[in-house]
C-alpha cells in the first residue's frame, strides 16, 4: 500500500448520468421517474466540480436543440435527456438495484 | 495489483525461525526490521496532513437537495422524504454546497427585492416562497441512505 494506493481507496468517483428514453406509439420522452440504477453513465469523472463543468455546457448545447427539435420527436428526447442530466457520486446509494 | 501466483508458493514455507538456530534474535531483527520500517512508513505516510486532507476532501460527495414545491400554495414540502426531493447540484465538499446554497437564496432574495416595487401581490408570494424553498434545502452526503428511501 502506497499513497497512491490510500487516496485511491478514500475517492469518490462522479458519474455524468442521463435518463432513459421511453417511446410510446412513435412517441419519444426522456424517463425521469426511471430509478436512477437504470440511467446510464454518459462519462466519469474525478470529481463533482469537473462534472458540473461538463454538465452546464451539455445543458447549454442541447437546450437549443430541444428548444427547436419538433417535441417528442427522437432528437427532442435526446436533447431532453441530456438536458436533464445530473451528476452522481459512485457511492450513491440509488445506485443500487431495489431489492 | 498482480493476480499472477507467488513462485514457489506450492512449495512446503521454510520455517523463519527454529529451535535449532542458535542466532534466532538475530535472524529475526535482520528479517522483520525492513518489513517494521515499511509499516512505519506506511502509518505515517497515512498520519500527514495531506492524506487526512485528501480523504477529508474526498471521502464523500455533497448533494444539495431542495423539497418539492406545493402545486397551489406553492410551499415547500419538507414533510416529504427526501427521496423525493429534488437534486439540485453535486458537489466535492459541504462548504461548496453550503456557499451554493447560500447564493441561490441571494439570488431570490435579489428576485423579491426587484419585485418589492411592483403592486403585484402573487408576484411578491412567489418571490417569499421561493426563498423559503431555498432556504429549505438541504446538503447532505452522497452516501446518505435516505437518499434511496424505503
Amino acid at each position: 500500500m502506497n499513497l497512491r494506493h490510500a487516496a485511491a481507496v478514500a475517492l469518490v468517483g462522479w458519474y455524468l448520468m442521463i435518463p432513459p428514453v421511453i417511446e410510446k406509439a412513435g412517441s419519444y420522452e426522456a424517463d425521469f421517474n426511471a430509478p436512477l440504477s437504470r440511467w446510464s453513465v454518459n462519462s466519469p469523472f474525478d470529481s463533482a466540480s469537473e462534472c458540473r463543468a461538463v454538465n452546464a455546457n451539455l445543458v447549454l448545447q442541447q437546450r437549443r436543440v430541444f428548444d427547436q427539435a419538433q417535441v417528442h420527436s427522437r432528437d427532442w428526447a435526446v436533447a431532453q435527456r441530456l438536458v436533464v442530466s445530473q451528476c452522481i457520486a459512485s457511492d450513491d446509494p440509488r445506485l443500487k438495484d431495489a431489492k | 495489483m498482480s493476480a499472477r501466483p507467488e513462485q514457489g508458493r506450492a512449495d512446503k514455507p521454510k520455517p523463519l525461525l527454529t529451535d535449532s538456530e542458535p542466532a534466532r534474535s538475530c535472524i529475526a531483527s535482520v528479517t522483520l526490521e525492513p518489513m517494521l520500517a515499511r509499516l512505519s512508513m506506511i502509518s505515517l505516510a497515512l498520519n500527514s496532513p495531506l492524506v487526512r486532507h485528501a480523504a477529508a476532501l474526498a471521502l464523500v460527495g455533497w448533494y444539495l437537495m431542495i423539497p418539492p414545491l406545493a402545486q397551489h400554495t406553492l410551499k415547500s414540502q419538507t414533510d416529504l422524504p427526501i427521496s423525493q426531493w429534488e437534486q439540485r447540484q453535486a458537489f466535492d465538499s459541504a462548504q461548496e454546497c453550503e456557499t451554493s446554497k447560500a447564493a441561490l437564496i441571494r439570488t431570490y432574495e435579489d428576485n423579491a427585492t426587484k419585485n418589492e416595487r411592483t403592486n403585484d401581490d402573487r408576484m411578491k408570494n412567489l418571490d417569499e416562497r421561493l426563498i423559503e424553498h431555498a432556504v429549505d434545502g438541504l446538503c447532505i452526503a452522497t452516501d446518505d441512505p435516505r437518499l434511496k428511501g424505503k
